[in-house]
């Protein structure tokens, strides 16, 4: 077989008849996106409401705390549980146009990936920070027995900085090796001379040089 | 014509071709049917956003193989965790192998650059609209094409 008739061989493949007819494909296409959307638009529903439901509930904390730092930390957690919905929507905005060029497509989810490193990379900032925070405030003017107020402030910082590792070890495990691989994907659309095989799909194969 | 007479238009002239898109990327993996249905689901909601700027095909193949590459790249990390290797060409144990498995295994040991590019070709695309799927110029793919070609040639023809 010489290059000339890798087309034909290619072709020949699939070229029984479908398991499903094209009209049944629209069907089944059709009800598996209207469902997909139900269930985004549940999430994105139930995450907000649990947020925002908190909002009054702090709010109400803080305007009737007997001590300042109660009500400053009171209000911090009102004011995170606005922000985090508000950063993660924001986050998720923007659907990205399907039909690009194979390169542009590469070049738009490496910026994401960048874009969700630098979101986890700053949880501390916009997550974790204001509501240990306001967890730490509302402890410390709080009124229960000084020895529970230290144990609960305790147990308020190692879960911050346990959430915050997590978060930072799935920034630097996963999305950092998938960011350097479509850098390499990329080189390889920009510069048609320089193009490696992919390793991260063969192994082992006698590669061309 | 609705959205579903546009896909259903598409799918009767392309249908096949989707099909071996999606086995070439989903691998040994079984997963061919999930890529094929992840590579409709993609063709549906960026309809609305077909202008008719480009080809249909050309739209299409857009679609598929991004859909494709981004399924794959998903894949990989899991595919090298279970040592798997689907996309592992078969050793050479001196055994005649068919055209396909040639073409199959040829295919796994691309890049993906490479690989969209040939898939492409083998299609039937001419240059120009290689060119406007992967985002590249038509002289680029020539030259991409004749490397491809050679390879091919020094690894399994001479």
């Amino acid at each position: 077989m010489n290059f000339d008739q890798l087309g034909e061989v290619w072709r020949r493949e699939a070229s029984g008849a479908p398991a499903r007819s094209p009209a049944e494909e629209v069907a089944a296409v059709r009800a598996r996106a209207a469902e997909l959307a139900r269930l985004v638009r549940r999430r994105d529903l139930a995450e907000t409401v649990t947020a925002l439901a908190m909002v009054p509930v702090f709010a109400w904390r803080a305007a009737t705390a007997q001590h300042p730092l109660a009500a400053v930390g009171a209000a911090t957690i009102a004011a995170a549980c606005v922000l985090i919905p508000v950063r993660l929507w924001a986050a998720r905005r923007g659907d990205p146009d399907p039909a690009r060029p194979v390169a542009a497509a590469l070049r738009a989810e490496l910026a994401r990936i960048r874009a969700q490193e630098r979101l986890l990379g700053s949880v501390a900032w916009w997550y974790v920070g204001p509501l240990a925070l306001g967890l730490l405030l509302l402890t410390a003017g709080g009124s229960g027995p000084p020895l529970y107020r230290a144990a609960y402030g305790a147990s308020v910082v190692a879960l911050s900085a346990w959430v915050l590792r997590l978060n930072q070890r799935v920034a630097r495990e996963e999305l950092r090796p998938v960011a350097e691989e479509l850098e390499s994907w990329l080189a390889g659309l920009d510069d048609p001379v320089s193009d490696e095989p992919d390793e991260t799909l063969v192994h082992g194969a006698p590669h061309a040089k | 014509m609705t959205d579903e007479e546009t896909l259903l238009a598409m799918l009767t002239t392309h249908g096949a071709a989707l099909r071996r898109i999606a086995r070439v990327h989903a691998g040994d993996h079984g997963e061919e049917d999930d890529l094929h249905q992840e590579i409709l689901l993609q063709l549906w909601r960026g309809l609305p956003s077909f202008r008719g700027d480009s080809a249909p095909g050309t739209w299409l193949y857009r679609v598929a193989l991004n859909t494709a590459l981004t399924w794959r790249r998903r894949t990989t990390r899991r595919v090298r965790d279970d040592a798997v290797g689907g996309d592992r060409p078969a050793a050479s144990t001196g055994a005649p192998r068919s055209e396909e498995a040639i073409l199959a295994e040829f295919l796994g040991s691309l890049g993906a650059a490479d690989r969209s590019v040939l898939l492409l070709h083998m299609e039937g695309l001419p240059y120009p609209e290689i060119a406007e799927v992967v985002g590249s110029s038509p002289g680029a793919v020539g030259v991409r094409l004749h490397r491809i070609k050679q390879t091919f040639t020094k690894r399994y023809v001479e």
